[in-house]
């Protein structure tokens, strides 16, 4: 399994987990993304996932003029979103703290 | 700022995808908008087309489609539209050569092409969306209009050999139906800003109306004249519109 796949399925609560430090639109998180170490993956990835994500009510977007003319889309984080994010965050916690586990009983 | 070629061909291709795939307008101008957004400051610090979308535009198309949920009010309003559109021509021309009795077979079999024609056409353009930038076939559509305007010549000529039910429309009735098409034919273009269909149908009927009444000549002569007219017209039109996107491709 190549680390882009590995990566797809963490995604949204790395979105979520972004999205909730500051209103953010999709240039920047991908931006960010970035940053973070998510090179491999290609910078669209973010949007089907954004979309999924204001379907489920979990983030929200505002509409606003932008410093370079269009409107831009701005990301924030909504109530649910932020259960969702505490519950991502505690399954994230169980999967690294098993694997880390199981990689330390390797060496 | 401007957009490359290949950016503004992936955004076209979006939206083509999206609405043929009968997704709302406005959540597909939103996205396409975005993404438009996107690629404008991704161009500015040097990076592709594929950097936004992977190595293959199509999938990522397919992509954003999987999570859009179908629209059936707005797939409804386009099959209304172009419905309309296509009735116009021939209850328009039943109009003018006074016919009133429309049979359950007429009305029927053209709802039935109706549906085939979209159907098969929204899989074109489905198809040539994700063909990753390459030109449309515009062969293809050029047959894929004909066969149907040859399967309504086909149901044109069987509605005069069977007999079927029929719907008569007093003479009042029918023209306020004619008055109502034309109507919402310059509503939509006035609300599209698109012309075309009322440039249309004005050198489909004006030449007839002038050939029948001032010139006396046959219905078949009339009907022949304005049918080379406006397919002309048409076929100009869309080469004029060709040229000026090939130049505005060409500065960019």
């Amino acid at each position: 399994m190549s680390s882009t796949q590995m990566l797809k399925g963490i995604l949204d609560g790395c979105l979520l987990a972004l999205i909730a430090e500051e209103e953010i639109y999709g240039y920047e998180l991908a931006t960010k993304l970035k940053a973070y170490g998510f090179a491999d993956i290609s910078e669209g990835t973010i949007y089907p996932l954004l979309i999924r994500m204001q379907k489920l009510d979990w983030i929200e977007a505002t509409s606003r003029v932008s410093p370079s003319g269009p409107k831009r889309k701005y990301y924030s984080i909504t109530t649910s979103g932020v259960e969702e994010l505490a519950a991502f965050k505690q399954r994230w916690h169980h999967l690294s703290t098993s694997v880390e586990s199981i990689l330390k009983e390797d060496e | 700022m401007t957009l490359s070629t290949e950016s503004t061909r992936f955004l076209e291709d979006l939206k083509v995808y999206l609405l043929a795939s009968g997704k709302n307008e406005l959540a597909t101008n939103e996205i396409v908008n975005e993404l438009e957004d996107h690629l404008i400051e991704a161009e500015a610090d040097g990076k592709s087309v594929r950097a936004i979308t992977g190595d293959s535009p199509a999938d990522y198309i397919q992509s954003i489609s999987k999570e859009m949920a179908f629209d059936p009010k707005e797939a409804f309003w386009i099959v209304l539209k172009v419905f309309l559109c296509a009735s116009s021509f021939l209850y328009l021309q039943n109009l003018l050569n006074g016919t009133t009795t429309f049979s359950i077979l007429l009305v029927g079999g053209f709802l039935l092409i109706s549906a085939v024609y979209l159907t098969t056409l929204a899989f074109l353009f489905r198809q040539d969306a994700l063909r990753d930038g390459a030109r449309p076939r515009i062969m293809r559509y050029g047959i894929h209009g004909s066969i149907h305007f040859l399967l309504i010549i086909g149901l044109l000529i069987v509605n005069g050999l069977v007999d079927s039910q029929k719907i008569t429309l007093s003479p009042s009735v029918s023209w306020m139906v004619g008055a109502l098409l034309i109507l919402w034919i310059l509503v939509t273009a006035w609300k599209t800003k698109t012309w075309i269909l009322p440039i249309a149908v004005s050198i489909f009927f004006v030449p007839q109306l002038l050939l029948l009444f001032v010139f006396n000549l046959s219905e078949i002569t009339a009907v022949l004249v304005s049918y080379v007219l406006t397919s002309i017209t048409i076929a100009v039109i869309f080469l004029r519109k060709s040229k000026q996107d090939q130049s505005k491709n060409t500065k960019l």
